[in-house]
Parts: C-alpha cells; structure tokens; sequence
C-alpha cells in the first residue's frame, strides 16, 4: 500500500510575528511624530526578532519517515514506532505532534526518547468502543524558542490502523455458511484452513484458539504449533451495513455506525482468514457494494471501503437496497445485516431482503448503551428501562423475519457467533 | 479530534518573566510617568500578559503579548532623550522577546537555543545604541537609529512577501 505523506517542508510565520511586527511599526511611527528615540529603541528589538528566527532556523525542505506497528489488545492500543530524519537538525529542536483518531482516548503522555537523527514515539491510546481507525502520521516541526516562525516536516509513514473488535469474532469463521458453489455436497479445497483433513504443522500465532494447538508437536519441539487442514468448504457471505440516517441523531448514529464497521471488518477477517468469499454493501441512499472475493486484496478492499464510508444524509426505501444487492451478490448468499433497528424503518430491510432470496442475520448495535450514558439524570433510569422495553419489543417483532441479536455490550459478540453456528435456527426460519 | 504533543520538559517560571518586569520597572523609574501610575502600567501589563499566557487557548495565547507592549508603548512615550532611557527601552524590548522564549506550554530550551532566540534584537539594539550614544550629539543618532528601523522594515517586507527566500529547497544532485 502506499505510504502517507504529509504536505512538503513549509516555512510561515506564526501570528506572533505579525504582532510583533505591528507593536514594532506602530512605536516607530509613535518614536517619529513625538520625537521620542525610546519608542524607535523599544521597536526596534520587535521589528528584528522575527526575522533573526527565521534566518537562524534551519535552511532548506525538511523530511523524515516513520515506522511503527500498533500493539496491546482489547482496548489498550500501543504504538510505538521511530521517526527517522533524513535532514542534518538536531531532534531536540523538533516537536511531535499526534492526532488521536476519534473514537481513541489518550491512556497516558506520548513518550519522545530522542537519538541523534531519530526519535522514538511511544503512544498509549485506549478504545472505549470497537473500532477500525487508521493512525495519523505523527506532525514534526521546528519551532524557534519564542514561537515567531515554524517550519514543518514532511513526514512519510507506512498506513498504521487501529483493529479492535469483540474477541469472539475470531471463531466466527468457523460458522456453516449457505453454499453457493455449483456443485452440491462437500467439496474439498487445495486451500488450508483451520478445519477439514490434516494437512500440517505450523508455528503457532498468539491469539491460536487452544483447540488448535497441536500439543504433542508443541512438547516435543518446545514451542507452540498448530494444526493445519485442507479446507473442505467454500462459502460466501455478504454483509450489509446500514449506514441509514435514523431518529437518533448525527453523533449517536455516527457512534453506533462505528461499531457497526468495527463488527464487519472482524467478521470479514475472520471469514477470509477462513478462505470464504466475503462481500460488503453499505447502504445509504444508495447502495456502495464490494463484491464477493477472498484473499488478503479482499481483505484491504473492505477495509478501504469501511474507512470511506460514512453515514448518509438521505435514508434510501428498504426494497431499494434488496434490489441492489442482486446487481451485486447472487441469491442464496449468507448475509449478515447490521443495522440500529433503531425505528421500523430500518427493519423493513429484512423482509426485502429475505424476499430477493438472502438468508439473513441481523447483528444489531444497541443504541440503549449510548443514550443512557448521555442522559445522567434521576429519570434515566426509568426512560433506560422504557427504551429497552420499546426495544425487545421491536426486536422480538423482527425475529419473524429473521435472527436478530441485540449487541449492547460492546466487547463481547460470542452471541452472534453461537447464533451463526447454529444452522438449525436459521433453517426453522426459512 | 485531539492533538497530543509531546515535548521536554516545560518551562514553569522561566528567566524571561523576571528579566520583563526587572527592566519595564527601570523603565517607569526613568520615565516622566508618575511612579506609582508608571507601576500600575507594569503589573497591569505583565499580569494581564501572563494570566493570558497560561489560560488561553493555543490559538489566543499570541495576544498575550499585546498588554506587555502596551504598557512598555505607553512608558516609552512618555521618557525622556537620553542614553540610559533609550538602552532602558532597547532592553525593554528584548525582555520582551526573552518572555516570549519562555513560553510554559512549550519544552523547556537549550541555553544556546534560548539566547539565540534574542541575539539578533540584542545585537540590532546595541549596534543603535552605541551610535546613538557614542556619536556626537547632533541629529546623526537619531537618524542612525532611524535608518536601521527602515532597513529593518524593508528587510522584513522583502521576507514577508518572499518567504522561500529563507526557505530554499535543497541543490538537486545526481
């Protein structure tokens, strides 16, 4: 992927300059019409400082690139990474700058350990919620001591991102998807996977479920391996988000469409970490569709497309986007919606869909959570209990249609995962 | 969106404020000012300058300076023709200009770095107050004095309208 890079090396004057400037020009015309040579000796130190900043600061475009890897689990997110300077100026002399993505809180202060002609950062950010974020390149500049002129530092950076989603997404991939292939029956793949026949050994990765791990291998050779098998399955799923604007507001739909792409991009790794083909829909106004594929291009393409998306300005009608996703995805598709179901609207969508031929699987973020937290009031309590009530209900309607699981504690999504392995569920539905 | 930045260590009281307030008193002792109106002009301005500097915002915290040099305009109006005045109120400027390298929500300086910030005032103003002082007494000084202020003023309109003047880009190689 290509790196980021922030604008060229740039020199400008603060505003403190152009202060100092006007307080040195006004006392040079006060010195002159009062014949005063003390105001025309107070000026003259205002008029000269700007411009002994800028011509003792460094000469000449400024450039620097940085690598780092994001770390920590759940909700501590740990970026460390080195700022490396291609220009001769001392690192003492910069300072770091780093914009925390929305949806981040700083754990504690950014760590600077500077080294001639590098700087290391160290960042400690905490999510509250479930996110996919990508990580700004840190901002460098060179500042004189009084702040009267700046000049900035190209900085080059690698695309860091922040992925942070329920735990229990890992395991998703191991759902019975509806299959799709031509052939009917079990159809063995050349692809390795986590289930099917043996295949081999490989080291294993540190978030390996236990099941995997092989333990006799791992005691012999003294260091974990897991199994490997030959996928015998091939599925497809699709997952719709609903990016519709909803009775909740801007900042709460924003909020709850956070979660809503955190939870798919999950569930589409997990799916694709398991060789199934996964595609993606966001629907707004109008439907933005990536068609199913695999792999790890699928991979940075629903990524790519989840970080573009946002929530629209105009609801689309429900059989709009059923409609669509036949231009799209084929029927018969396992499809995993994830919508608010914050008003009836949004549960239109299911119908429509079911119609059009797609199994579906509502995942639904809670708006519950969001709205008690904000409310803080004697009778929170009491409207807390009320809209859960509204809520079961709606949702309890919707099951008619299809299973829905209510997500309201945002770290945990072992609900959708059991209701996904249960494909008797969905087949009494059908 | 936040920002954090991350830096040294930060100044807490740093040299610039005693240097201000040391100098904008000697100004109001020479002045013509009555002292004690010449003393409110001073804590009035600094105070003023400093609750400025630590409360406000980034984007405000510049206009600190503004009640600074307000009352050291005010008290230079107001003083007399004189060698000492003139280098009292050339001083007064580079406190200023010293205060301002002091900033608490910036990294503490390196000495070198520190003094470099108010070398090139301290040099401009000696250089004035020394034909000022040394020459004969005559309009020369005061002329000598006012044709640096315009060189100053041309050299600063000249960067102001070409700033990549001091902002080359570096020789292209092969």
């Amino acid at each position: 992927m290509r790196p980021a890079r922030s604008p060229p090396s740039s020199f400008s004057w603060g505003p403190l300059s152009y202060l100092l400037w006007g307080a040195g020009a006004i006392a040079l015309i006060l010195g002159i019409l009062t014949t005063t040579p003390a105001l025309l000796f107070l000026g003259l130190p205002l008029l000269l400082a700007p411009v002994g900043a800028a011509l003792l600061g460094p000469v000449g475009p400024m450039s620097a690139s940085f690598e780092g890897r994001v770390v920590g689990s759940g909700r501590e997110v740990d970026i460390s990474g080195t700022l490396a300077l291609d220009t001769a100026v001392d690192p003492n002399e910069l300072e770091v700058e780093v914009r925390v993505p929305p949806g981040l809180a700083p754990r504690r202060r950014t760590r600077l350990e500077r080294a001639p002609g590098a700087i290391r950062i160290s960042l400690a950010w905490e999510a509250p919620n479930p996110l996919v974020a990508p990580v700004p390149a840190p901002e460098v500049f060179w500042r004189d001591p009084a702040g009267l002129v700046e000049r900035e530092v190209a900085v080059v950076s690698e695309p860091l991102y922040v992925e942070r989603y329920p735990p229990e997404l890992i395991r998703i991939g191991a759902a019975r998807l509806e299959r799709t292939i031509a052939l009917p029956g079990e159809t063995r793949s050349r692809r390795i996977g986590t289930s099917g026949e043996f295949f081999g050994i490989r080291d294993a990765a540190p978030s390996e479920p236990l099941r995997r791990i092989n333990w006799v291998a791992s005691a012999r050779a003294g260091r974990w391996l897991a199994n490997e098998y030959l996928v015998e399955r091939t599925g497809d799923v699709i997952l719709l988000v609903d990016a519709r604007p909803t009775v909740l507001g801007p900042s709460t739909d924003a909020e709850l469409f956070s979660l809503s792409v955190a939870a798919a991009y999950g569930i589409a790794e997990s799916f694709l970490r398991e060789k199934a083909r996964v595609g993606l829909g966001v629907y707004g106004e109008f439907l933005h569709a990536v068609p199913l594929g695999g792999g790890r291009t699928q991979r940075v393409r629903l990524r790519r497309a989840l970080l573009a998306s946002r929530v629209g300005t105009i609801a689309g009608p429900a059989e709009r986007c059923a409609v669509a996703a036949r231009r799209f995805f084929p029927p018969g598709v396992s499809t995993i919606l994830i919508s608010t179901l914050a008003d009836d609207d949004a549960g239109h969508l299911v119908p429509f869909l079911r119609r059009r031929g797609y199994p579906v699987t509502v995942l639904s973020p809670s708006p519950v959570p969001s709205e008690s937290s904000r409310a803080g009031t004697s009778e929170s309590d009491l409207a807390d209990r009320i809209a859960r009530l509204v809520r079961r209900q709606r949702i309890a309607r919707m099951w008619r249609d299809a299973p829905v699981l209510d997500w309201e504690d945002r770290w945990n999504l072992g609900g959708l995962v059991e209701l996904l392995r249960r494909p008797e569920r969905q087949r009494r539905l059908a | 969106m936040t920002a954090t930045s991350a830096g040294r260590e930060t100044y807490r009281l740093g040299p610039g404020l005693p240097v201000l307030v040391l100098t904008a008193l000697a100004l109001t002792v020479v002045s013509d000012w009555p002292i004690l109106i010449g003393l409110l002009l001073v804590a009035v301005g600094v105070a003023m300058g400093v609750v400025v500097r630590w409360e406000a915002g980034p984007r405000a915290r510049a206009l600190s300076v503004v009640p600074v040099l307000v009352a050291l305009v005010a008290l230079g109006a107001r003083t007399p023709v004189g060698a000492v005045p003139d280098g009292l109120a050339g001083v007064a400027g580079i406190a200023v200009i010293v205060w301002l390298a002091d900033d608490p929500h910036r990294p503490r300086e390196r000495p070198s770095r520190w003094f470099s910030a108010w070398s090139i005032p301290a040099i401009g103003v000696a250089i004035a107050w020394a034909s000022t002082a040394l020459l004969p007494p005559t309009a020369v000084p005061f002329g000598v004095a006012g044709g640096l202020l315009a060189a100053a003023l041309i050299a600063l309109a000249v960067l102001v309208r070409r700033p990549d003047l001091v902002d080359r880009d570096r020789a292209p190689s092969l």
